[in-house]
């Protein structure tokens, strides 16, 4: 709690695009709410001031993928009461955890001239090194469950943010199903960014990470039915969540299937 | 609300221009909600142009309980300090128009018969009462069924029976008339059409029978809850679970699906806030969960059970009816290729 009563806001960023901060300061019609409702004490990217911690509710954004990146999501746990992975890579491992299944030296190589520069590690949820409160699915978050999560935080309340399935929110959107051209991963993946991109007639690519208890392995199955190849399936499921556990299990299944065939 | 028996009247007949021209006469007192085709959707909405409106589609995305009951709406304003509620919105629904529902499906009638035993049965809701008995139906008989449908396993169709204010059979360019309720017979006389000829009616009896014969998809309902009841270890249970995806897709389409939660939204202020309710669905994990954590449905396979086991032997149980329409929607809509007929007649 801050000198003025209000609690002290924080937002770190790891290896990541930005776009989940971003999208916070998108909040333009409510920002001056929140600012009234907290203090913005932390957040390098909006603001040159940065307030000293602890801080009452911090957001992570990106992914841990280097030594210095670990201290640092330690250091933030131990400054935060309520942390928070905000957005896929944070919460999953998001785009940066598609290099996990290459070895190290092999992505370093393909990308850097001179690899012995870099220090980089497998691309990592926050949760892998530091306990996490909760989590803002989404590449990048859905500005009305930032809003959901920081009012929950606020007054001391579990907040309601949709785990189920993206098909039960696109259908009641009624939205035409994109499944059957597209192998939208909508079955598996979780809701709450308001069918997006089927609004939009683009199948979902699985930005949230898993819908809670998702049937992987038979939506794999189903997508090998209709004649998406091995390589296809595994790639859907590692573009987001391929470090999310159920995901990281699936894909690695299905690869060990293929290998053994 | 169209009464619980049929009147006896006669039929009557309208050209393309007539049927326009009846619908029009209905919007000067009321919402018409209707199907319309929006590319390859077709979409239950308010009709403004009522040649948009279409008789022979195949059933609507949403069924007609969204009329009824938007997938979300607010239920009152609050203020938490002041311990205090905005009156109810469903009287504010009152001073709206009317709703009319033209060009329902036999089976969608149907639903809404069921979900009233749900809403204004023992349990009275009133927002769902109001909107409901002040709605006029004219339903649209079905003479060329669509592939997923299974009504005449439930009663629900190819043609409605009663709890209907008009009835519509469209054959070629006719609309084949006739009243199901005093409202009914009372609109219809204004309007003055010719009455149908004896061919007319002997069409329409061949369009009946013809529907019927189209629709071979079939539930056994003969000792249906029984048998369900007997074999909740059957192993196509845990077949359907492994298919099953929990996406609730089913259950947000179908029609007789009611399941909703609600919560409270509160504004920045942290002060004042809105009560919410949502459609939700019995396949998703979060339905089941109670606090702490538990959830009696965590497998997938209860989960798939519980949607199957409420249609076809809780709802029998409760209403002493089969909570299923044979709409299709279901079928339609599952990306896995589930379908309760096949599901079904594997119990046999």
């Amino acid at each position: 709690m801050g000198t003025n009563g209000k609690p002290h806001l924080a937002v770190y960023k790891l290896s990541s695009c930005a776009g989940c901060q971003l999208q916070i300061l998108n909040l333009e019609d409510v920002l001056l709410d929140i600012a009234g409702a907290v203090e913005i004490a932390y957040f390098p990217m909006a603001s040159r001031r940065m307030d000293p911690g602890p801080y009452d509710i911090g957001f992570v954004e990106g992914a841990v993928t280097e030594p210095a990146e670990i201290e640092k999501v330690k250091t933030a746990r131990q400054q935060c009461r309520v942390l928070v992975a905000l957005g896929s890579c944070a919460a999953f491992g998001g785009l940066p955890s598609m290099k996990n299944r290459f070895p190290q030296h092999e992505v370093e190589r393909r990308v850097y001239q001179r690899p012995d520069w870099i220090h980089s590690v497998a691309a990592r949820p926050v949760s892998e090194y530091v306990k996490v409160d909760a989590i803002l699915r989404g590449c990048p978050i859905d500005t009305s469950e930032f809003l959901e999560l920081v009012k929950a935080v606020l007054i001391g309340i579990r907040p309601r943010l949709a785990s189920h399935s993206l098909c039960l929110e696109c259908r009641l959107q009624e939205n035409g199903c994109l499944f059957d051209r597209t192998g939208c991963m909508g079955p598996v993946t979780a809701a709450g960014c308001g069918a997006l991109c089927p609004g939009l007639g683009r199948a979902c690519e699985g930005c949230r990470g898993p819908a809670e208890g998702a049937n992987l392995a038979g939506f794999a199955r189903l997508l090998e039915a209709k004649g998406y190849s091995r390589r296809d399936v595994i790639d859907r499921f590692q573009k987001y969540a391929g470090a999310e556990p159920s995901m990281a299990v699936a894909a690695t299944a299905l690869a060990w299937e293929e290998a053994h065939a | 609300m169209g009464s619980a028996t049929r009147v006896a009247t006669a039929v009557h007949v309208a050209d393309q221009a007539g049927w326009e021209g009846l619908i029009r006469a209905l919007q000067r007192t009321h919402a018409v909600w209707g199907p319309v085709q929006e590319g390859e959707r077709v979409i239950l909405k308010e009709i403004t142009e009522p040649a948009a409106l279409r008789v022979d589609v195949p059933p609507t995305l949403l069924p007609t309980k969204k009329v009824y009951r938007a997938p979300r709406e607010t239920l009152f304003q609050f203020s938490r300090k002041q311990a205090r509620a905005a009156p109810d919105s469903g009287q504010r629904e009152a001073a709206a128009k009317p709703l009319a529902l033209v060009g329902i499906h036999p089976c969608d009638l149907k639903a809404i018969q069921l979900l009233d035993r749900v809403f204004t049965g023992f349990f009275v809701d009133d927002r769902y009462s109001a909107r409901r008995a002040q709605t006029f139906i004219i339903v649209s008989n079905c003479t060329t069924p669509f592939r997923s449908c299974f009504c005449t396993s439930f009663d629900s169709g190819p043609f409605a029976r009663n709890g209907f204010d008009l009835a519509v059979t469209r054959l070629g360019d006719r609309y084949l008339l006739q009243a199901g309720s005093p409202a009914g017979q009372t609109f219809l006389a204004v309007l003055d059409f010719p009455a149908a000829s004896s061919s007319d009616l002997a069409e329409l009896v061949t369009a009946e029978a013809g529907a019927r014969q189209q629709i071979t998809r079939r539930i056994d309902t003969d000792g249906l809850t029984r048998l369900l009841n007997m074999n909740v270890d059957h192993p196509v249970w845990d077949e359907v679970a492994d298919r099953c995806l929990c996406c609730g897709a089913c259950t947000a389409v179908c029609p007789t699906c009611y399941c909703f939660s609600v919560r409270d939204r509160l504004n920045l202020d942290l002060e004042t806030g809105e009560r919410q309710m949502d459609w939700t669905s019995c396949l998703i994990m979060e339905f089941s969960q109670v606090a702490l954590g538990h959830n009696p449905r965590h497998h997938r396979v209860a989960r798939v059970k519980q949607r199957l086991y409420h249609k076809f032997s809780y709802f029998n149980d409760q209403y002493g009816e089969f909570g299923c329409v044979g709409c299709g929607r279901c079928v339609e809509t599952c990306v896995a290729d589930l379908d309760p007929v096949e599901i079904l007649a594997r119990l046999r």
